[in-house]
This record gives C-alpha cells, sequence and structure tokens, in this order.
C-alpha cells in the first residue's frame, strides 16, 4: 500500500520550563486532564487516519511510552525510538535519530510535538498543505494570554517571555520571515528580496509556532543531509526553520565551487503539475517580483488555526490546560470512549464531585468528599472528609482523610491530615500532620535526588 | 471603485465638509505658460480632475490654495469658470492666494491664521487623479477618532507598487499597527537602496502585530482634524507634510498625537507629479481606468464632449477632421484638429485646432493646442506645448519636450530627452555661454528653439524613462566641466584657489581637533557662501581636502603604508562628511572625479588609490558598487590621470563585478 505521509511525534523534550514536574515523569507522560500529554497528538493522529506513528523519548522511557497506546485504548501502532537527553539535544537531533525510520515512498512528513493540545483538524491542514504546493506548512495559532499568562500555583514568579516574531504574506499565508523569541534584538533585519516579493506583509508577535509541521519528503531529507547547512543545527524551530525560510528567497548558488554546502536547490523536488496546482490553487495576484528568484519562493505556508491551540510546555500553560480540560475535552480529545468521568471510576453515593471535575480510571471518591473544579488522575484514592478546590491531581495519588486543598498541583501522596493552598506538591516526605501550606513548592530536595 | 456610500447626513452634522487643494507649483511648465496645476490631461485641465472628484465626494467647500504670483490669478479665473458652470447648487471653491507660501506648512499656517478650517477636512494636491471615495474615508476617520482623540490625520495610500516615476514622494514604506492602522513608520524609498530593511522591535511593545507595506504607492491624500493646522502653526519647522509626520511619529509622547493610515487594496489615485506619472496617467484615463471620469465627458459640464468608438478605443470632438478607422487606437483628438487619414496614431492625445499631416507616426504623443505637424514627422514618448510646429520629417526621439512655441525642422533628428524651449533661458551666470540665436543644427533651418537642461528635480525622472542607471549626458557633462576649468578667468581662479586654500585648512584643523562633522559642514558651508562655490567644486574640493588633510602630519617620501595611514584616519574622521554632500548617484561620480583629479595634482596617491575606493565602497558605503563600475567603464573623467589610476583600482573594480554577481547566491540570511 502507498502512504502518503509518516506521522512523527516529537516526545523526548526535557521540560525545561516546568522542571519542578518534569523530575520525576518525562513531559510527554505528565498528566493533562486524566491523560498523559502525548495522548493528544496521538489522538490527532489517529483521527486523521494514522495506523502507524514513529515517537522519539529520551532514553529510558520507551517502556512507558510503549504501554501508553493500549493503556489509553489508542489504536495505533507507536514505533518507539530513544535519543540521549543527558546532553539536551535540540529538536532535530531527535528527528536525525529516526532519519533510517523515515520511509522512502511516502510524500510528506508530519511532524508534531508531544505537547500540543488543539481541537484543529489535521486533514485540513493537509490538504492546504497539498493544495498550496507548499514544502513546509506550519501551524500557527493566536498566542492565548489566558493560557500563557495564567498563574501556576506555587510561589509568584515573573513569566520572561519573548515572543516569536512571525511574518506572513498578507492574504496568503506565505510565510516569508521566522525568528525564535530571544533570537532577535533591537531590530529584525528582512532582507529587500523578501519585501520585494509580497505587496504587503503581517509581521505578528501575537502567533505562535504551534510545533505542527508538514514538510515534503525532500525537504526532510536536505534537513537530515550532513553536507546542508543544517547538518550541525540543533533546533528545528529555533535554526532549521529560519534558514529554510530565508532560503526561499536567495538566488540559486553557482555551481562551480566545491566547497560549498548542499544547497536547498540542489534537493528540490518539482513535481510534474507543481506550477499548475500553484497557479489554479493561489487566490491572489502573482507577486510584483515573481520571476526575481530563480527559486519558487512558495515553499513555506502557514495554515493559521482561530481554534483552540495551546502547547502546555510551560507551568502556566500546563496548569491552565489542566483547569480548564473539562470543557476543552470533547473537542480536542474527540471519539474516544475516554471521557471526563471515567465509568470505571467509584464515587461514592455521597460524595460531592462537581459537574466540572475530571475523575480518571480506577479511581475511587470516598463519602462526604466535596470535589469542586479540580482534576483527579487515574487510580486515585481520595478519602472521607477531602475538600479538593481548584486542584490537578496526578495518577496513583492518594489524599488523607480530612485534608482540605485548594488551587495546587499535587503529584504526590497526601498522607497526612493538613491544607494546602496555592502549592505544588512532588514529595509525599515533605507534608507534616495538621499543617498548612500556602504558596510553595513541596518537592525533594536537590541533594538526595 | 468604492461603492459603500455613508449617509450624507452624518456628515453634516455640525459642519460644511472643506477640502484645501494645495496649487503651490509656482513655475511655468515647459508645457504652457501657466501654473501646473492647469495644464492639461487628455483635453481637461488637472485641477478640473480634483475639483470634479472633491464634488463627487460631496465636499461643501474648497479652498484652493495657491501663491500670489502672475499665475494665481489664471487659477482664480479658473475656478471662478468652475463655480458659474455649475451654478450654486454645486461645490464652492474659493482660491486664496498668499504672497510668501513655499510649501504645505505655509499653506496650512497661513489658513490656521485666518480661520478658515473648521472641522475635519481633506488635504489633496491640485494635481491629483482619483476616484476614491472620500465620504467613507471621513467616516472611518470620524470613527477612528471617536475611539481615540489622539488621532489627527488619515493619511491614504494605495497597495500597489507603481514604481515612483520620477517622484520619490510617490512611493512610500510603511510599518503601521495591523490592528488600529496606526503610523508607526513612514519612510521614503531611498537612492542608494540597501539591501536590507531594518524593523525596530521595540514596536512589538504597543502594537502585537504590524502591518509592512514595502511600496506603498502615496497619492498624497489625507483626512485631517483640526489639529493639523495648529500643529503646522506651532511648528514652524514643518514644511511638508513629511516633516509633520515624521515629528508626530518621533515626538509622540510630548505631542501626543498619532496619525493613522488607511490602505486600500482597490480604487484609482495617484498625483501628476512628474512626466513619467503625465504618460502614465494619461494612458490610464484614456482605458478608462479612472472611471466615471473618462474622456468623454466634459468635467466642467458633465455633457458628452466627444465621440467615442469602443472598438478602437479612440475619442474626438465632432468638430475634429478625424476618421475613427484610420489607422489609430487610444487616440483622443480636441475640438476643430485635423488629422490625415494617412497618419498612424496610437496612445496620443491631440489638443484642439491641431493639424497633423500626411505619414506622420505618433506613438505616446502628448500634443497641446495650435500645434500643427508636417508630413512624414515620428513621434514617440514626447509632449509638445501649445502652438509648436514641426515641419517636414522632424523625428522626435523618447522623452522629448517641446516648449510653447517652438518651430522645429524640416528634416532633423532630436536627440531622446531633449528639452526645447522658443526663449533661450536667462541664467544670470553664464549668459555668455547661451547664444541668442537659434542653432539650426539642433532646430533645422526653418526653426526656432534652445536646449534647456533639465533641471534638478525632473533628472531623475529621466533616468527612469532612459532605465539608465546614470545618466549618460550628466556623466559627460560633469567631466567636461572638469575640463573647462582652465577656461575660467583669472578672478574666478583666484577664487576657487582661495576657496580650496581655505577647505584645506580647516578640514586640516578639524582632524588635529577631531571637531564634529556637523560643524565641519557648517564651516565648509559658510565658505561656500563667501566664496560663491557651486556645489560641485565644493564636493570636488572636500574630497580632495579630506583625502589631503593629514599631508603636513608626514614627510614627502613616507612609505605607502603610513601614507595609508594618514588617508585612512582622514577619510574615516570626515565619513559624516562626506556623506552629508552625497545625495545622488552623479555626486558619486564627482567624487571620483575628484579623486582622479587629485591623481594628476599628486600622483604620490596613486598607490593609495584602490584602498580609498575599497573604503568609501565597502566600509562607509559612500559609492555605490553599481556607479563604481559604470564610472570605471565610461573612463573614468578621462583625464590624462585616468589610465594610471585605471591600473592601480582595475583589480578592485573586478572584484567588485564578480561580487555583484555572486552577491546574491553568497547572501546567507543573516
Amino acid at each position: 500500500m502507498h502512504l502518503e505521509a509518516q506521522a512523527i511525534v516529537l516526545a523526548a523534550g526535557p521540560g525545561m520550563r516546568m522542571t519542578t514536574l518534569t523530575n520525576h515523569t518525562p513531559k510527554c507522560l505528565l498528566p493533562l486532564g486524566t491523560l498523559p500529554m502525548v495522548c493528544y497528538p496521538l489522538q490527532l493522529l489517529q483521527e486523521a487516519g494514522f495506523s502507524d506513528v514513529t515517537v522519539v523519548v529520551s532514553e529510558g522511557e520507551e517502556q512507558r511510552m510503549s504501554k501508553v497506546v493500549e493503556q489509553y485504548n489508542l489504536k495505533l501502532n507507536l514505533d518507539i525510538a530513544s535519543v540521549n537527553t543527558s546532553h539536551d539535544p535540540g529538536t532535530a537531533d531527535s528527528l536525525r535519530h529516526v532519519a533510517s525510520k523515515i520511509k522512502w515512498s511516502i510524500d510528506d512528513v508530519v511532524i508534531v510535538s508531544s505537547d500540543l493540545v488543539t481541537d484543529v483538524k489535521l486533514q485540513q491542514i493537509m490538504d492546504r498543505h497539498r493544495s498550496s504546493g507548499a514544502a513546509l506548512t506550519m501551524l500557527t495559532a493566536n498566542n492565548q494570554p489566558e493560557f500563557t499568562k495564567a498563574t501556576p500555583p506555587g510561589p509568584k514568579t515573573k513569566p520572561t517571555f519573548n515572543s516569536d516574531v512571525i511574518c506572513t504574506e498578507s492574504g496568503t499565508g506565505r510565510l516569508m520571515y521566522a525568528v525564535a523569541g530571544g533570537d532577535y534584538d533591537e531590530v529584525i533585519t528582512l532582507h529587500n528580496r523578501v519585501l520585494k516579493s509580497a505587496t504587503s506583509l503581517d509581521v505578528s508577535t501575537s502567533v505562535v509556532d504551534a510545533h505542527l509541521y508538514i514538510m515534503k519528503r525532500w525537504l526532510v531529507e536536505y534537513i537530515l543531509s550532513k553536507e546542508s547547512s543544517c547538518g550541525d543545527m540543533g533546533s528545528l524551530k529555533a535554526e532549521i526553520l529560519p534558514h529554510i525560510i530565508s532560503r526561499q528567497f536567495m538566488k540559486e548558488p553557482t555551481k562551480d565551487r566545491s566547497d560549498r554546502k548542499l544547497d536547498i536547490h540542489d534537493v528540490m523536488e518539482k513535481e510534474e503539475y507543481d506550477d499548475l496546482v500553484r497557479k489554479y490553487n493561489s487566490s491572489v495576484v502573482l507577486s510584483r517580483h515573481h520571476n526575481s528568484c530563480q527559486l519558487d519562493s512558495r515553499v513555506c505556508y502557514v495554515y493559521h488555526y482561530q481554534g483552540c491551540c495551546v502547547r502546555a510546555n510551560t507551568l502556566n500553560s500546563y496548569w491552565e490546560l489542566n483547569r480548564r480540560m473539562h470543557s476543552l475535552f470533547e473537542e480536542v480529545y474527540p471519539n474516544s470512549t475516554w471521557s471526563i468521568k471515567h465509568p470505571s471510576a467509584d464515587i461514592q453515593e455521597r460524595a460531592q464531585v462537581s459537574d466540572d471535575s475530571l475523575i480518571g480510571s480506577g479511581s475511587v471518591i470516598c463519602e462526604k468528599t466535596n470535589i469542586t473544579n479540580s482534576v483527579v488522575g487515574n487510580h486515585c484514592r481520595i478519602n472521607p472528609f477531602v475538600r479538593l478546590l481548584n486542584c490537578v491531581l496526578g495518577d496513583h495519588i492518594t489524599i488523607a482523610s480530612g485534608c482540605v486543598i485548594e488551587n495546587s498541583l499535587i503529584a504526590a501522596n497526601v498522607e497526612k491530615k493538613c491544607t494546602i493552598k496555592n502549592c505544588i506538591v512532588t514529595d509525599p516526605n515533605k507534608i507534616e500532620e495538621n499543617k498548612t501550606y500556602m504558596n510553595e513548592i513541596l518537592e525533594a530536595s536537590q541533594d538526595f535526588a | 471603485v468604492t461603492t459603500k456610500m455613508a449617509p450624507l447626513a452624518d456628515l453634516h452634522e455640525d459642519h460644511i465638509l472643506q477640502a484645501v487643494v494645495l496649487a503651490l507649483n509656482p513655475h511655468q511648465t515647459l508645457l504652457q505658460h501657466g501654473p501646473k496645476e492647469l495644464v492639461p490631461l487628455v483635453n481637461t485641465p488637472l485641477l478640473d480632475y480634483t475639483l470634479d472628484w472633491l464634488e463627487r465626494s460631496g465636499v461643501d467647500e474648497t479652498i484652493v490654495y495657491c501663491r500670489a504670483h502672475t499665475h494665481a490669478d489664471k487659477i482664480r479665473q479658473h475656478c471662478r469658470g468652475f463655480t458659474t458652470r455649475r451654478g450654486d447648487c454645486g461645490m464652492k471653491v474659493c482660491v486664496v492666494a498668499s504672497e510668501d507660501c513655499h510649501s504645505m506648512g505655509d499653506a496650512m499656517r497661513d489658513l490656521y491664521a485666518k480661520s478658515l478650517l473648521k472641522d475635519d477636512f481633506f488635504l489633496v494636491h491640485g494635481d491629483v487623479v482619483a476616484t476614491i471615495d472620500l465620504k467613507s474615508l471621513m467616516m472611518k476617520h470620524r470613527e477612528r477618532r471617536m475611539a481615540d482623540k489622539s488621532i489627527i490625520m488619515t493619511c491614504v495610500y494605495l497597495n500597489c507598487n507603481q514604481g515612483n516615476l520620477g517622484d520619490e514622494e510617490a512611493q512610500a514604506t510603511l510599518i503601521t499597527d495591523a490592528v488600529t492602522g496606526k503610523l508607526l513608520s513612514h519612510q521614503r524609498p531611498s537612492k542608494n537602496n540597501t539591501a536590507k530593511f531594518l524593523l525596530p522591535t521595540e514596536l512589538f511593545q504597543n502594537s502585537s502585530d504590524l502591518k509592512v507595506v514595502p511600496e506603498a504607492h502615496d497619492p498624497s491624500i489625507a483626512v485631517c482634524s483640526e489639529a493639523v493646522p495648529s500643529l503646522f502653526s506651532d511648528n514652524f519647522d514643518y514644511g511638508s507634510r513629511d516633516s509633520l509626520i515624521r515629528g508626530v511619529i518621533e515626538q509622540e509622547e510630548l505631542l501626543g498625537y498619532t496619525i493613522c493610515c488607511e490602505i486600500l487594496d482597490s480604487g484609482y489615485a495617484t498625483r501628476v507629479s512628474s512626466f513619467n506619472f503625465y504618460e502614465k496617467v494619461s494612458g490610464e484615463v484614456i482605458r478608462r481606468m479612472s472611471y466615471p471620469m473618462v474622456s468623454e465627458v466634459s468635467l466642467t459640464s458633465h455633457r458628452i464632449r466627444y465621440m467615442y468608438d469602443t472598438f478602437t478605443n479612440n475619442y474626438w470632438e465632432p468638430s475634429a477632421k478625424f476618421h475613427k478607422g484610420s489607422g489609430g487606437t487610444n487616440v483622443v483628438v480636441g475640438a476643430g484638429s485635423e488629422i490625415s487619414m494617412t497618419a498612424e496614431l496610437q496612445w496620443s492625445v491631440i489638443g484642439d485646432h491641431c493639424i497633423i499631416e500626411d505619414n506622420v507616426k505618433a506613438n505616446t504623443a502628448f500634443i497641446m493646442n495650435n500645434v500643427v505637424i508636417k508630413a512624414g514627422c515620428v513621434l514617440d514618448h514626447c509632449f509638445l506645448g501649445d502652438n509648436v510646429t514641426l515641419e517636414e520629417n522632424v523625428r522626435l526621439a523618447p522623452g522629448c519636450i517641446v516648449g510653447p512655441g517652438v518651430i522645429l525642422g524640416p528634416d532633423i533628428t532630436v536627440a531622446a530627452a531633449t528639452r526645447l524651449v522658443a526663449i533661450p533661458p536667462e541664467d544670470e551666470f553664464d549668459q555668455h555661454h547661451v547664444s541668442l540665436e537659434p542653432d539650426p543644427v539642433i532646430c533645422g533651418a526653418k526653426g526656432r528653439a534652445f536646449v534647456i537642461e533639465p533641471e534638478e528635480v525632473e533628472e531623475d525622472e529621466e533616468e527612469a524613462l532612459n532605465g539608465e542607471l546614470v545618466d549618460e549626458d550628466e556623466e559627460d557633462e560633469v567631466s567636461d566641466e572638469a575640463s573647462d576649468s582652465p577656461h575660467m578667468s583669472d578672478e574666478d581662479e583666484q577664487r576657487e584657489h582661495e576657496f580650496k586654500r581655505e577647505m584645506m585648512e580647516s578640514l586640516t584643523n578639524a582632524l588635529r581637533e577631531s571637531s564634529a562633522s556637523e560643524n565641519v559642514v557648517l564651516e565648509i558651508n559658510a565658505s561656500r557662501h563667501a566664496y560663491n562655490m557651486s556645489m560641485e567644486d565644493v564636493l570636488t574640493t572636500v574630497t580632495q581636502g579630506i583625502i589631503r588633510a593629514g599631508e603636513d602630519k608626514i614627510s614627502e617620501d613616507c612609505s605607502v603604508e603610513s601614507l595609508w595611514r594618514t588617508v585612512k584616519i582622514s577619510i574615516t574622521a570626515f565619513k559624516d562628511v562626506l556623506r552629508n554632500y552625497i545625495r545622488k548617484a552623479r555626486d558619486q561620480v564627482l567624487v571620483m572625479n575628484a579623486i582622479e583629479l587629485l591623481m594628476t595634482e599628486s600622483p604620490r596617491y596613486l598607490p593609495v588609490a584602490q584602498k580609498i575606493f575599497f573604503e568609501l565602497n565597502q566600509s562607509f558605503e559612500i559609492l555605490d558598487d553599481e556607479v563604481v563600475i559604470h564610472w570605471f567603464k565610461k573612463g573614468g573623467a578621462a583625464t590624462s590621470a585616468f589610465p594610471s589610476l585605471k591600473n592601480a583600482i582595475e583589480r578592485f573594480v573586478v572584484w567588485l563585478e564578480q561580487e555583484e554577481e555572486s552577491d546574491d547566491s553568497e547572501e546567507q540570511d543573516d
């Protein structure tokens, strides 16, 4: 059977922006609602009709990853590769790791990050990718400040955060320029050739790269080739994409130099009807100088999605996604047997569980508990007289009888009766009887870890 | 054409709707004896297009502002004619003339002092041909002002690149806030085009989404609030609209004002600000792109004045002797003109009472009134003023502009881009250069015409016309000047010598004291006025002076290395001074000529010539690659020093050429 596309999920990310949580659990397996984070992109791919998915995880997590599919009723065959994360590899290194797994027969490669939560339909992005004749289509979304600027529990920290700058041609979505936040100073330099190939440009800092890319196979090969300039680049988003986007507007280098690197022009594959496809699908007038570049500069496009599209890559958005999962779940995890209150959960009769709470599989909610607007993970046990308000609980958590927990993220058992407000708990040993904790991070000290 | 019409009632709530039309071009044009605003475009004076458009847009009162000048009366008379024909119900037009008005700023200050402007008003130029809907613009402006009181002006741009066609103000690079439309940066395209566009990231602090329009067409149409005239009168240094925009953007915090822009994707609006635009807009009117302002309708009476044949797209006055099928397309013929059946005309406009004889070929020719073109003439892309006579077999090469009353021929060919007038130009300085009798070589045996040099401003247009980077004639003229210098009178020579000496002294002192470049420029300008030197002389002297400024510190027979060190220090110190004097490609040519001349005077600089060129080109970007290559290939200033200079810099120029070729491919993303 001819496969049109191959999907790769990059799940080896160390979660640098949420280290309190990722000390014990890899980022891709952090619970989001009652499911591990990686389930959301996997479900997205499954919905689009993929049956095989390549997943790159960090070394040592292959076992846990392989269980995810079975555990959460996904109908996918996972091909799991692992990458050594001790020296902080970039996304491009992950991709290089699975280079041998990319099939020669496919047309496109779908690359998606493990932390994407969205209700976009992958098929629509794919359709646009093909109709525009793009070599690269990038999913972008509005920067949603309610997620990125949310206040997670724990001591107050000021989010320092530089927006990405994404520059597209008005009306067509052609990607003209992109630079990652932090990679620019007082000025952004645009080459004249970029300006001349569009009548007007939208330069935005309110649009974010959602880390879902569809690339033509030749482009992936170019990225992975050791002879290209991409050979020694580490990050897909910060280095390789800006490079490819800018190469769209450069002329083909002269052939005669022996020392020159492999150029995008050398590997570019044009299909027989490419030009016709572009001609009849582009909704706008041809750019004024469309002939001035030898390379057809219609290589990179964005697919801008206005709906829900958030990455759980910071503590802020991770927290807020959990908090809102009850209302988002049906959209971002459609057609699944999994529901916000799992049928296997044992909610006892006199337990009060609000409608906007999520209860995972096999959890036990005892009598005389009050759970409001909270997420309770799988196989948890909430003992009697516990009050949970605006909380997020991981899997396999036991909460001792009589605890009052508000606005907190609990990733460890709370075995003694206490009051916890606005805290992150990752170490059970830090909890003492009858104490009150406010605005703290209760984690194992690094010295003993 | 925008069809969205705003309800009239809303616009007239409190005040009448006003418009200010600036007719500030006081000089008589090459095409007729009168102000530019009254030059006919497709047989209708330019000003009528503006007035008709304003009237259609529901403007109640238009103030035509012009300089008190002999031509002001012509404008006044014309406007009176316009209103009389329209009767009482039409738009009121009043002409305000002032003695001392040189810019938009002066006009605004005067109107503010006279308190003639009561509310929001349109500010346009008298040479604009437009059909865009002003009513909806006014509504948008008022809506925006309701939301944000700080907005004082809405500028209108078109999102289409038409090139600048000899008018730098016809194009702008804009950065706006994509949400509010606030103008954040406004630049005119610079001549020495850099390969990069810089976007300051501090703009993102207040606007998360920006819209960048690299080459917007600027028809100089604005909706202004009453704050604009008052701002002009508070700031006497604001001359043009550009300076106001710059001031408002730069001092946003201080003034508390902002400017919005409206970038239209469709609609027709352009200024006829150069001959190239004249040609372009004429063609567009003939092609009916300016509908409803089309050639067959008189804009003063709104009656059908011309016959119109849709098949050939020809227009002719019923009294004209013109056969619609006779070998012509896209032709407009005015009243009483006689066109021979054998004439071949295309894209041409012929005024009233003209005679065009057999076998005349005209392509894109613009012919005013009472012109006689005899048999066998060939006209290509040219302009003929009133009462011109072309005898038999005159050929006009592209770009010729023939002033009123000129007689040419028979049997001559006029070179491309020649400007001819009937009365010799009065030039107070070089009267002895101009012969008072017409030169039969130029204008033919029966002819009467004098060649005039194009003015500085119009120079660019010719470049665009010829599609050349540097006008060749221009350059030759420059080198002529250089070789002309021995013919100068003793007095002039003395004066120049004094000037040179003083210049050397100030530069040497400035180098020693490392003075700020502004001060050096001030000093140079002071000397220039004191000795009454031309800009060319100043540039030549300054260039040579800069190279030699450190001369007193080194011995006659020092090594090439130490000589170069001294020269380099001096060039680096004065790079901004030099840059200050360089505006056009021509100035760069002057600099290179000056260097060449220096080699004749002191050949010791020959070994460092290449380094000087390199530094000026690569490090300081004072000389453009193309200009250097062009100059070099044309043989420099053609003095005796060129061959040796050629040897010295050949390697650099060859490298530069290769660099130029491979530049694009070499250029990585950084």
